[in-house]
């Protein structure tokens, strides 16, 4: 899924480790979804969304196969 | 805050983890040792060899408990990684040990102990880890 977590957390000027912790997950999760390797699952999508105070679909981009 | 706790709960998680599998890998080298003495020594009665035999399973349980107490502190990659590896490595084994009993039955392979049955679970899920983590690189 194609998303806009990488061009949010550079407007904020966060390393990915920052935005891991703000999150609770790994740094690693962060770089899957920001390289679009893997999708979140929805609770850590909509805390995704409200971090950056943001809709999910603004962020998440879904397109069918 | 979130900060905080966050790097609080992993670092006490990873902590309390380590803590519980040295506690039952001590206390399977315990029992280990001591019924091994008991068996070499001829000290078993026979209607209790069955107990006595499994007594360093006890510590099994404690193994399982802790590792599932980790697995539920992972963040959510890191059990799919996981459970993907698990998965590759349960296939791998039943393969391989399924193999090994054919060739047990038919080509006259020499027959193995099941205690070869974990190293090879263990063996694969350590190359499933390396297979899977690079899918998500």
């Amino acid at each position: 899924m194609k998303n806009r977590l990488r061009v949010l957390r550079a407007e904020r000027k966060w390393s990915q480790a920052e935005l891991a912790e703000r999150l609770g997950v790994s740094r690693q999760t962060i770089n899957a979804l920001e390289i679009e390797k893997y999708d979140p699952s929805l609770p850590l999508a909509y805390k995704i969304a409200r971090l950056f105070e943001s809709r999910i679909e603004d962020i998440f981009l879904f397109e069918e196969e | 805050m979130t900060i905080t706790l966050y790097y609080s709960d992993m670092k006490n998680a990873s902590k309390r983890y380590g803590r519980d599998i040295t506690i039952w890998i001590t206390v399977y080298a315990v029992l280990l040792v001591g019924t091994s003495l008991a068996f070499n020594h001829e000290a078993v009665p026979a209607a209790v060899r069955v107990p006595v035999a499994l007594l360093p399973m006890i510590a099994g349980v404690g193994l399982i408990a802790a590792v599932l107490r980790r697995w539920r502190t992972m963040d959510e990659l890191e059990q799919r990684v996981q459970s993907e590896a698990l998965a590759f490595s349960v296939g791998l084994t039943a393969m391989l040990t399924f193999s090994y009993g054919f060739l047990e039955l038919h080509a006259g392979a020499p027959v193995l102990s099941y205690f070869w049955v974990w190293p090879i679970l263990a063996a694969g899920w350590v190359i499933g880890l390396s297979i899977v983590r690079r899918r998500y690189q």
